[in-house]
C-alpha cells in the first residue's frame, strides 16, 4: 500500500515535469509526423496500379506507418541519454538516498514522458487518417485489449533495453556515440523503417534475434491484422520473454556498476 | 573591401582553431566518421527496401533517387561542416546570457554564430557524398552536358544557403524559446523531407514544399537540373528564393534580438 502512494506521488512529479517540456515534445513529435506522413506517399507512389506489395495493400501500408509512428510515441524510451549524465555527474547519489528504488522512479519518469507523447500524437494520427483516406480505403484497425497489452509488453522491452543501455556511463566514458549506434540497428529492426515483411531475407532474421521487432512492430502488426490467433499470441509470449530478459540484463548491470560507482561531485 | 579582408583573416583563424580542437580529440573524430557512414548506409537500406518492390515512385528510378540522396546528403553534410556546431551553441548562449559577450564583439554576430566552429569530422561524409552520386550515374549510364552540371551546382549552392538560412531561423527561436533544448530537430525534419522526390506528394503539399518551405530546392530541383528535366529559368527563380530566406533569415535574426533580456545581467 505505500509502495502503490509511492509510486502515486512519482507519477505525479513527473507528469508535471514531462508537461512543463511540453513544447520539446512537440518538436520531437515532428520527426514522427513527417515520417507518418513522406513514407506512405513515397511507397503509395510505388504500387503502379498494384494491388499489394509484399503483402501490404495501399490500406495497409498508410495505417501501418500512422500506427508506428503512434506506437513509438508511447513505447520507444530513450532514457540512456540522461541517466548516463546523471550517473557520469553523479546526480544519481541523490536519488539512492530516496526511500524509493531508483528503478521506479526511472519507470516513473519515463512512462510520463511516453504518455504525454503519446496523448499529443493522437490528434496527428487522426489528421494523418483522414488526410489518406482522401487517395485510399484504410484498413480496419484492431485496438482490442490483446493490442494494449502488446503495447504496454513493448514499453517495458524498450524501457528495460534503455535502461541497461544506460548503465555503460558506470565503466564508459564515453557513451554518446555509443548511443548513437544504437538508433540504426534499432529503427531499422523495430519496424519504424519500413513493414519486416518487406525486409530482404537476411533483415527478416536478424530481426528475430534482435528485441527490437518485439517493441513497436509486433503491436503495429496486431493493429492492422497481420498478426492473429496463436501467431499472434506467440509473438506476445516473445515480448514478455524479452521483457524479462531485458529486465534481467539491467538489473544485473545495474547492482555491478553501483559497486563501481564513486559518486562524482559529492 | 577592407571590412572583407577582416571577416575573411577572422575565418582563417577560426579555421585553425577548430582543427587544433579537432586534433585533440582525434578518437572521437574517427568514431564521428563511423557513425555518418552508418547513418548513410542507414537511408541507402530504406532506399533498397523500397526498390525491392518497386521500379519508380513518382517517376523516380533507383539510381536517379540515390542521386538524390546523395545531392541532399551533401548538402546537409556541408552545412555540418560549416555552421551547424557554432549555430547549436546559441540556445546555451542565450540561456546562461553570455550571447552578451558574442554582441559586444566588433564582428557581425550572425558571421560570429554561424562560422565560429568548423565541423571537420563531416569531411569524410562530403567525399563519400560525391563519391555516391559519380556512382549514381554510372548506374544511370549518364554524362551531364556542361551546361547541366553548371545548373546542378548552382542549384546545389543554393540549396545550401537555403538550408542554412532554415537553420538559421529555427535556432533563432531560442531567443524566446529559452527552455527548448532540441530546436536543431527541426532542422532535421525539413531535411528528412527532402530525403525522397518532392513528387511524392500530392498537388497542394508540393506547391508547399517549393513555395512555402522550399525542400524541393535541396535536392529534388538540383537533381532534376542535373538529370536535364528542369530549365535554366528554375536557377534564377531559385537564386531569388535563395536570396529571400537569406535576408528573412538576417531580419528575422534583427528582430529577435531585440526581444533578447540577457539572462544572467
Amino acid at each position: 500500500m505505500q509502495l502503490l502512494s509511492k509510486v502515486i506521488a512519482l507519477l505525479k512529479i513527473y507528469i508535471a515535469d514531462s508537461l512543463a517540456y511540453r513544447a520539446s515534445a512537440f518538436i520531437w513529435m515532428l520527426t514522427d509526423v513527417v515520417h507518418c506522413l513522406v513514407m506512405p506517399l513515397v511507397w503509395l507512389s510505388a504500387y503502379g496500379g498494384r494491388e499489394a506489395i509484399g503483402g501490404y495493400n495501399p490500406g495497409e501500408m498508410v495505417t501501418y506507418y500512422v500506427m508506428i509512428a503512434f506506437t513509438t510515441n508511447f513505447i520507444v524510451s530513450h532514457l540512456m541519454w540522461d541517466l548516463s549524465m546523471e550517473i557520469k555527474e553523479g546526480v544519481l547519489s541523490q536519488w539512492l538516498l530516496r526511500p524509493v528504488p531508483v528503478v521506479w522512479m526511472l519507470f516513473a519518469r519515463n512512462i510520463s514522458w511516453r504518455a504525454m507523447r503519446m496523448v499529443l500524437f493522437v490528434p496527428v494520427a487522426l489528421l494523418a487518417l483522414w488526410y489518406y483516406s482522401r487517395f485510399t480505403t484504410l484498413s480496419p484497425l484492431t485496438l482490442g485489449w490483446e493490442f494494449w497489452l502488446s503495447v504496454l509488453l513493448g514499453h517495458l522491452v524498450s524501457f528495460w533495453v534503455a535502461y541497461a543501455l544506460a548503465c555503460l556511463a558506470f565503466w564508459l566514458q564515453e557513451t554518446q556515440s555509443v548511443f548513437s549506434l544504437y538508433y540504426a540497428p534499432m529503427l531499422l529492426l523495430s519496424g519504424w523503417v519500413a513493414p519486416i515483411a518487406l525486409m530482404p531475407g537476411w533483415l527478416q532474421a536478424l530481426a528475430v534475434v534482435f528485441p527490437f521487432r518485439y517493441t513497436t512492430a509486433v503491436p503495429v502488426e496486431i493493429a492492422i491484422g497481420k498478426l492473429q490467433g496463436e501467431a499472434m499470441w506467440l509473438e506476445i509470449g516473445l515480448q514478455a520473454v524479452w521483457a524479462l530478459i531485458g529486465a534481467g540484463a539491467a538489473q544485473l548491470l545495474w547492482r555491478k556498476g553501483l559497486r563501481q560507482y564513486t559518486g562524482v561531485g559529492m | 573591401m577592407k571590412r572583407l579582408g577582416f571577416y575573411w583573416r577572422l575565418y582563417k583563424a577560426f579555421l585553425r582553431a577548430s582543427f587544433v580542437r579537432e586534433m585533440e580529440f582525434r578518437a572521437n573524430f574517427w568514431a564521428k566518421m563511423l557513425y555518418n557512414a552508418l547513418w548513410l548506409g542507414f537511408f541507402l537500406a530504406t532506399l533498397k527496401i523500397i526498390f525491392r518492390h518497386t521500379d519508380s515512385i513518382a517517376g523516380w528510378s533507383e539510381s536517379e533517387a540515390l542521386m538524390l540522396a546523395a545531392t541532399l546528403y551533401f548538402i546537409d553534410a556541408l552545412i555540418s561542416t560549416l555552421f551547424y556546431f557554432g549555430l547549436s551553441e546559441l540556445p546555451t548562449l542565450v540561456r546562461q546570457g553570455t550571447l552578451d559577450f558574442v554582441l559586444f564583439k566588433p564582428v557581425d554576430s550572425q558571421f560570429w554564430l554561424s562560422l565560429r566552429r568548423i565541423n571537420l569530422d563531416q569531411l569524410g561524409s562530403l567525399a563519400v557524398a560525391v563519391l555516391l552520386g559519380v556512382y549514381a550515374l554510372f548506374q544511370l549510364d549518364y554524362t551531364p552536358s556542361l551546361a547541366n552540371l553548371a545548373l546542378y551546382l548552382g542549384m546545389v549552392l543554393t540549396g545550401v544557403l537555403i538550408f542554412y538560412s532554415f537553420h538559421f531561423m529555427m535556432m533563432t527561436l531560442s531567443i524566446w524559446l529559452v527552455r527548448v533544448e532540441n530546436l536543431w530537430v527541426l532542422s532535421d525534419v525539413f531535411a528528412q523531407i527532402g530525403r525522397f522526390p518532392t513528387d511524392v506528394f500530392d498537388r497542394v503539399l508540393r506547391r508547399v514544399f517549393t513555395y512555402v518551405l522550399p525542400v524541393a530546392f535541396l535536392a529534388t530541383i538540383p537533381t532534376q537540373a542535373l538529370l536535364g528535366k528542369a530549365s535554366a529559368g528554375f536557377l534564377w527563380f531559385a537564386a531569388a528564393w535563395a536570396l529571400g530566406f537569406f535576408v528573412m533569415g538576417r531580419v528575422f535574426w534583427k528582430f529577435a534580438l531585440r526581444s533578447y533580456t540577457s539572462a544572467s545581467s
